[in-house]
């Protein structure tokens, strides 16, 4: 019987496939597999005298406790800005869609150099409330601190994934229980039920990326997992060790990757237009706009405004950036090469997940969860480990390594992103084609790829985004004489410079900003021309 | 050469469950079948299979002299010449109404002439700039038959075309589709789960139940006493009526 009819261009998602498990998945499991081999230097008896020490308990507590208070908080901030955001008709809205995307293209740690020079003991909160208390009030030490600074930082995720949620309820489902109850009961009993998992997937990802951060419990000088993970490598470059350190953390963040995908079953937490959910509207409310006011003073705002009055004199930022002219050079084209790099793989992968069904499309969706729970300093060392060799020293020894750990840090965002868009294009529009004139490449180009292309763009955005901020995973691989401006600032950062710290993070900030702008001017320009609907949200 | 359309022993099963339980059609050229039945009794996988957008795991079709499925041979969607109106139609959001017409030609003069043609033949000659999102229900409807027939096709295949119509655009919908295959002589399945939708277009009508094709035939033969009990019960709408 012949092969029959499959949109599935399969050479290209082969090769997708394979350079999402050479550059996520093997270097860290080739790492954990050396256990097993008696020659390695990991050997199942440095796994037993990593983990199993009291030292554990204190780690597990920490890295818990700020990873669960950040995801708290989270769900507070990003369930009600969702909420107000899918649901208010107020004017202001449109602006706030934007404003309370904003914290996610400020790297957490430079959210966390914000807080912790706000919250130190001669910082201005402190200063400000000293002759009421008669001392300092806050600490800019701690987990609490820790967890309020990643909540700062990641909630917009919960934001992005409880509006796709609201934004997929029929409107008739809604209608019909208004008819039948109060709005607030309504609300209860059938709104909040069905966005559930996508709010829950949000606060899950919050979760996962927060057990996973080092800056900032670093900053914030706050033992946990990641920072352990940093310690142990850097001092004794014992990856051992350090491979052993990551085993709890790295189940903890598997089984919370599992819920994330369960909870799913297979939807994007993201949506790029919906017409849905419109039963129930907030009316004017002074709580909505004050709330508003509020998250967006504190994620944004606040930091901004810290770092701009850190920064100093206008002449401090020229002094600055022409000293970090190679820092940003490096940044930016790191960020766009590792943007582009990852979109193009991602899509192939995402629309193998969106159109192949049955288990191997189910397998590549658990696939791409799997990163999540890899420490960014691990996933430097699994580099390490894999092409610190002889045979592939072109790839380690240049800037090609570096390269490759911004795409195994980005790879699963942008691909999780992509499956959004890809998910977004009704199959039909392109069976229509493939009955008019065949051929996978027209379609692509014809059809799937126009469709996907706000979608795709929003990708891009993300994966040079996180590029940008990227710390972790750059430190352990970067060549000598190169040197990208995240690990410029976070080198700084512990020299105490703090002027020339905040004028670059504020560079920093712009880059990422700008690359986002431009992005959403692409994507209006396209549905300006093309004539349907954009970017949502 | 006439347009006929032939399916022998079509069956298809997926996740366990038999779709297509060996069904055997054949469909005159410039006939309009229209293919009847209950929700989930395999009408639209039977037109994909036909259009080539499922495999069936056996079973044969043959549409005017050729093989399109069975043994070795497997004609790709767009060789199959087929024309498609989808049940929500699938207009491109991101292409003009000219552009849905004029993708069907590799050479863009020829295509530009035959949009022009066949926008001018369904009532869209001034409509060739705009998008699917600016034009009314009806307009959407003959862009897409616009689009089906662009090619010439042997056979239409029309999945539930008429759902989404309210009485006014639907009846002169079907009114397009009827002069359509009386002018062209098309060959048409088309598939509906309404009675009297088959009443006012069938040539033939085939009446299918989970997966199985349990009559073909005039109408008036399908109503008879001595039909099978699911298609009496099922044309009884239209029997009644008279």
């Amino acid at each position: 019987m012949p092969r029959g009819y499959s949109p599935i261009p399969r050479a290209p998602s082969l090769a997708a496939v394979s350079i999402f498990i050479v550059l996520c998945v093997l270097p860290p499991a080739l790492m954990f597999l050396g256990a097993f081999f008696p020659e390695s230097d990991f050997t199942l008896e440095k796994y037993r005298l990593a983990i199993l020490n009291s030292r554990q308990l204190v780690l597990l507590g920490n890295s818990l406790a700020v990873a669960g208070g950040a995801a708290l908080l989270s769900a507070c901030l990003g369930v009600t800005s969702a909420f107000i955001i899918a649901r208010s008709k107020a004017r202001w809205i449109k602006y706030y869609k934007v404003a309370a995307l904003v914290p996610l293209f400020i790297p957490p740690y430079l959210h966390a150099l914000a807080w912790v020079h706000l919250f130190g003991s001669k910082g201005p909160v402190n200063q400000a409330l000293a002759p009421l208390f008669g001392g300092p009030v806050f600490s800019n030490t701690g987990i609490g601190l820790a967890a309020w600074i990643l909540a700062m930082a990641y909630h917009p995720f919960v934001t992005v994934s409880t509006y796709a949620g609201l934004r997929s309820i029929t409107p008739s489902l809604e209608d019909a229980a208004l008819l039948a109850m109060s709005p607030a009961r309504a609300a209860y009993k059938v709104i909040i039920p069905m966005a559930a998992p996508y709010a829950l997937a949000g606060v899950f990802f919050t979760l996962v990326l927060s057990l996973t951060n080092y800056a900032v419990p670093d900053l914030c000088l706050v033992r946990t997992y990641p920072v352990e993970i940093f310690i142990n490598f850097s001092s004794h470059y014992d990856e051992a060790a350090a491979a052993a350190l990551a085993l709890p953390l790295m189940a903890i963040s598997l089984a919370l990757a599992y819920v994330i995908y369960r909870a799913l079953r297979g939807r994007p937490f993201w949506v790029f237009s919906a017409s849905g959910g419109t039963g129930l509207e907030i009316g004017p409310s002074r709580a909505a706009v004050l709330f508003a006011l509020v998250s967006v003073l504190l994620a944004s705002i606040v930091p901004a405004a810290d770092l701009i009055a850190q920064a100093g004199d206008p002449a401090n930022y020229v002094k600055t950036f022409k000293a970090a002219g190679q820092e940003f050079l490096h940044s930016a084209w790191l960020a766009v090469t590792t943007g582009a790099l990852a979109t193009i793989p991602a899509f192939f992968i995402a629309y193998y997940v969106a159109r192949a069904g049955g288990k191997a499309s189910r397998a590549a969706a658990a696939l791409i969860y799997l990163p999540f729970a890899i420490p960014a300093t691990i996933v430097g060392i699994g580099m390490i480990h894999l092409w610190n060799r002889p045979g592939t020293y072109f790839i380690y020894g240049g800037v090609l390594i570096v390269v490759m750990a911004h795409l195994a840090r980005v790879l699963p965002f942008v691909t999780v992103v992509a499956m959004a868009a890809v998910g977004g294009v009704n199959p039909a529009l392109e069976e229509a084609y493939s009955i008019l004139r065949g051929g996978n490449l027209g379609r692509m180009a014809r059809i799937v790829l126009p469709l996907c292309a706000p979608g795709l763009a929003a990708a891009f955005v993300v994966g040079a985004a996180l590029s940008l901020g990227e710390v972790g995973a750059t430190l352990m691989v970067m060549p000598p004489g190169m040197e990208t401006l995240p690990v410029r600032i976070y080198s700084l950062l512990h020299y105490g410079a703090s002027d020339t710290v905040s004028a670059l993070g504020l560079g920093l900030i712009a880059l990422s900003v700008s690359s986002a702008a431009l992005a959403g001017a692409i994507v209006y320009a396209h549905a300006k021309l093309s004539g349907h609907k954009g970017l949502d949200p | 050469m006439q347009n006929y359309l032939d399916i022998k022993d079509l069956t298809l099963s997926a996740g366990g469950r038999e779709i297509l339980s060996g069904v055997n059609l054949r469909v005159e050229g410039g006939e309009m079948t229209v293919v009847l039945g209950p929700s989930g009794a395999g009408k639209t996988t039977l037109l994909r299979a036909v259009a080539g957008l499922v495999r069936p795991d056996r079973g044969t079709i043959e549409a005017a002299g050729r093989v399109w499925l069975g043994g070795d041979v497997w004609v790709a969607p767009h060789s199959r010449r087929v024309g498609f109106i989808f049940q929500d139609l699938a207009l491109w959001p991101h292409l003009t109404a000219g552009e849905h017409i004029a993708l069907a030609f590799a050479d863009k003069k020829v295509g530009r002439e035959k949009a022009a043609e066949l926008l001018e033949r369904f009532g869209l000659a001034d409509k060739g700039g705009r998008y699917p999102s600016s034009l009314s229900g009806g307009e959407k409807q003959r862009l897409a038959l616009a689009r089906a027939v662009a090619r010439d096709p042997e056979v239409l295949l029309m999945d539930e075309p008429f759902s989404g119509l309210d009485w006014r655009l639907k009846k002169a919908a079907m009114q397009y589709v009827r002069e359509l295959n009386r002018d062209k002589k098309y060959t048409v399945l088309l598939v509906t789960h309404d009675q009297l939708e088959a009443r006012d277009l069938a040539d033939k009508v085939a009446v299918m139940n989970r997966g199985a094709l349990l009559a073909h035939g005039p109408l008036r033969d399908l109503t008879a006493r001595d039909a099978h009990p699911f298609v009496r019960d099922f044309l009884a709408p239209i029997r009644d009526e008279g």
